[in-house]
């Protein structure tokens, strides 16, 4: 038993090394100075010395015409990408620039006077860039050759009107990181995992910035799942959110996020899962109206504005069924359920509620529940409609302060 | 009425009916409640089991300013029971959370097949307002028991969406089998434009439901040909064995749009007269594929943005393609003379959603400039053409005459 745990931790540690050395989308990627390249090899650019060795040599561009040099610097990768070493490849990266065709001293790229000749690599898919270091390459780099001159450049010794060598003759090292590295994974942030009462219909979705390790601009896919409802993904995301369309309310949703640079993305993120929770609700943004001094048998209604109707405003997350009612009659003389105290609705913000089957004509106020507003909208700017009042004082009602309560009800039919 | 007519009435036997009168329903008031609340969950779905008992919580949300009296209660054949029914809201306590228990049944004879709705109400009243002044709103919580039908019994929701125009159109069929036996559902989708032109015949796919569960087909189409901002149909048909009644067939409609209507607002610069009604030719050319009944905004206001004056336009219809003339009316207040803006924006007049809008420059004139006065110079060489033209004309006549006497 204890043989078979140190395997596994072997195991283990071996995978967790081979996962650290060669993150997802990395090339290997190496070069050397050879007489010749190998059909799988691409070469950079050919070098010779006064003695027809390949250190403290001059460089010829792979495409001189002059008489080739005896060597070549060499490069190959793995099986999954491809070297060119075209510099007009948009993905072209220049590894050194020569002061002439043949015969040339070399540069690092930036040193000025800019050499006006370029030696480049591309690698496809992924990308490659290049650092000049006076030290050994750091680990995910490739030491491809090393170069040293007398001459300064803005202060800095090496780096232009140089001869080139093998990686390990000079102090400066050319080493070139072949493949890309993706950004890494985000980090989601809104709607927060496990969020069972999200109140919004339209989401918008909110992760953390990832960074590319290369610098590569990055974009974003996301993808949202639920069982019942549509299930929604999107990419090529530039920003760190995305608004929804209208999603479902009490199903649960699932959602992740993945980055990504030009040649690879990151893995997914962890899916976060959440619920719209439905939520009924009523504001009455108007709650009272006063009709003043009025004598026996006059009639005044609120579709004027003086006084103002009610005001009624879903203030929940899905379309209610509204309807109304009078909790007590409002004359002595005159019961609820005649034409002395009618109701009707109106529309405040244009398309709050169906008008075809809503309440548009003046009806009598009942005791019980009656229809008033049909599929009262949640969303915003047409969720507020009017419920107008009309009065008709009974002939024979006696003086006095008259009033009544009104109830609105709200209902979700699912 | 004249003095004398007033003193009569004054002393007369009926002046206090008269002021009863004057008196009755001197005011007349409704008060409701300066309430405002939610609830939530709105709804929610069990399926039944058996002697079960379900608890799950009820969210009451006091949005408002005011403190709130909430009352629960029940109402059904499924006597869920709610705790607490009765306790009052701070205007600071923003949430409380209530419990719904429900114990199912252990006979499902008490049940009907299908939905079984429990509706609780929840009522709020402002806290302390005297039963006569004080208001309500009401709040229904559905809950809905499902005790399954025998055999299989699929129900479903179409939703069609497109994001834009070019954009693939996204058909989802939700369903639900509220039967007890599992189906293997098989969908078709057709869409349609608005004169019934079938575009496309697309398959949604097969699904094995569960009895009393949820599932979906999802499909997306691309079209060859990109489709035009506008709305559309799809109607899909769902095959399923019902082990019951044997092989069945649903429809479901669901109307989308793709892209959302718009509308070229051109407006011509005017001249207005300070005092008057300015008649403004509105055009709106519509970019949507079915009409839309349509009406303009119209917005005069100053350089500084001061609304001056506004008014809409009767609702027209706004036909897809072609310059619809919206003639709006905008009242000039008293103006200085200079120069002023007009902001016209189109809407839906059934949604209150903007299709466009445009502005126009509005020039209110000054007062009209006196012609120029001919100068002394002019003057005298009128007066001067005058005389010799007068002279001319008299030595004419004169030498006519001389030859006409013998």
């Amino acid at each position: 038993m204890a043989r078979a745990s140190s395997w596994a931790v072997a195991v283990g540690l071996v995978v967790a090394f081979l996962i650290l050395a060669f993150p997802a989308g990395a090339a290997v990627f190496s070069c050397e100075f050879k007489a010749s390249c190998a059909a799988n090899e691409t070469g950079l650019l050919r070098v010779v010395n006064n003695t027809n060795g390949s250190n403290n040599a001059h460089a010829q561009l792979m495409n001189d015409s002059g008489t080739a040099y005896n060597y070549t610097l060499c490069c190959a990768t793995d099986a999954t990408h491809v070297l060119n070493n075209n510099c007009s490849n948009a993905n072209r990266t220049v590894v050194l620039n020569l002061s002439v065709t043949e015969n040339a001293h070399v540069q690092v790229p930036g040193a000025t006077p800019a050499y006006n000749y370029s030696a480049c690599m591309a690698l496809s898919p992924g990308n490659m860039s290049c650092a000049y270091v006076n030290t050994t390459c750091a680990a995910n780099y490739t030491g491809i050759a090393s170069i040293a001159s007398s001459e300064s450049n803005n202060g800095l010794y090496n780096m232009t009107n140089a001869h080139i060598a093998n990686y390990t003759f000079y102090t400066l090292s050319v080493c070139c990181k072949g493949g890309n590295s993706p950004p890494p994974v985000p980090v989601l942030v809104y709607p927060a995992n496990n969020n069972y009462t999200v109140f919004e219909r339209n989401i918008t979705f909110q992760w953390q910035a990832s960074t590319d390790p290369d610098g590569d601009p990055v974009n974003y896919s996301i993808n949202i799942t639920q069982g019942t409802c549509t299930s929604y993904n999107a990419a090529n995301i530039t920003t760190t959110n995305w608004t929804s369309a209208e999603l479902c309310v009490d199903k649960t949703y699932n959602w992740t996020v993945k980055a990504c640079d030009p040649y690879a993305c990151s893995a997914w993120a962890g899916t976060w899962n959440f619920t719209i929770q439905s939520v009924a609700g009523l504001t009455l943004l108007v709650n009272n109206t006063n009709f003043g001094s009025l004598n026996n048998s006059d009639t005044r209604n609120t579709t004027g504005g003086a006084p103002p109707p009610f005001n009624c405003q879903n203030s929940g997350n899905v379309p209610l069924n509204v309807t109304f009612k009078a909790n007590s009659p409002l004359y002595a003389t005159s019961d609820l359920g005649n034409s002395t105290w009618q109701y009707k609705a109106r529309e405040n913000q244009t398309g709050a509620f169906d008008t075809g089957t809503s309440q548009m004509n003046w009806t009598n106020v009942s005791a019980s529940y009656a229809n008033l507003f049909q599929g009262l909208k949640y969303q915003a700017n047409q969720n507020s409609a009017f419920i107008d009042i009309l009065i008709t004082v009974p002939a024979t009602e006696p003086a006095g302060v008259k009033s009544s309560v009104v109830t609105v009800q709200g209902n979700y039919s699912g | 009425m004249n003095q004398k007519q007033r003193a009569k009435l004054l002393h007369s036997p009926v002046f206090p009916l008269v002021l009863l009168l004057v008196f009755i329903a001197t005011s007349l008031l409704f008060i409701s409640s300066a309430t405002a609340f939610q609830v939530g969950p709105a709804a929610k779905r069990l399926t039944y089991a058996p002697g079960t008992v379900e608890t799950y919580t009820l969210r009451v949300i006091n949005d408002g300013s005011a403190a709130l009296d909430v009352n629960i209660t029940a109402a059904g054949p499924l006597d869920a029971v709610v705790a607490p029914a009765q306790f009052t809201m701070s205007a600071e306590e923003a949430v409380r959370t209530v419990t719904v228990t429900l114990r199912e049944p252990a006979d499902a004879s008490l049940l009907v097949p299908g939905d079984n709705l429990e509706t609780i109400t929840i009522t709020a009243t402002p806290s302390g307002a005297a039963g006569q002044f004080g208001g309500a709103v009401t709040l229904l919580h559905n809950l809905v028991l499902l005790r399954p039908y025998e055999g299989a019994y699929i129900i479903g929701t179409l939703a069609a969406a497109a994001p834009q125009a070019g954009a693939p159109v996204t058909i989802t069929l939700s369903l639900m089998n509220k039967g007890s036996a599992s189906t293997s559902v098989a969908g078709a989708a057709v869409v349609l434009t608005p004169a019934g032109e079938e575009m496309a015949n697309i398959g949604l796919g097969e699904a094995e439901i569960a009895g009393a569960s949820e599932s979906k087909l999802q499909q997306s189409w691309s079209p060859a040909t990109p489709l035009q901002p506008g709305s559309y149909l799809a109607n899909a048909t769902i095959m399923y064995d019902d082990p019951a009644v044997g092989r069945t067939t649903r429809s479901f409609t669901a109307s989308f749009r793709v892209g959302r209507p718009s509308a070229l607002v051109e407006v011509p610069s005017i001249t207005l007269t300070p005092g008057e009604i300015a008649r403004l030719p509105i055009t709106a050319r519509l970019a949507w594929n079915q009409p839309i009944a349509g009406l303009a905004d119209v917005r005069l206001q100053d350089a500084g943005g001061t609304l001056l004056s506004s008014s809409r336009t009767p609702t027209t219809t706004l036909a897809p393609g072609a310059s619809t003339p919206l003639a709006a009316y905008v009242e000039v207040p008293p103006l200085e003379p200079g120069d002023y803006l007009l902001l016209v924006t189109v809407l839906d007049a059934a949604t209150g959603e903007e299709l466009g809008s445009a502005t126009a420059a509005a020039r209110v004139a000054g007062a009209a400039a006196p012609a120029p006065r001919p100068s002394w110079a002019t003057a005298y060489a009128i007066a001067i053409a005058a005389l010799i033209l007068i002279s001319v004309l008299t030595l004419l006549l004169l030498r006519r005459r001389r030859e006409r006497e013998p």
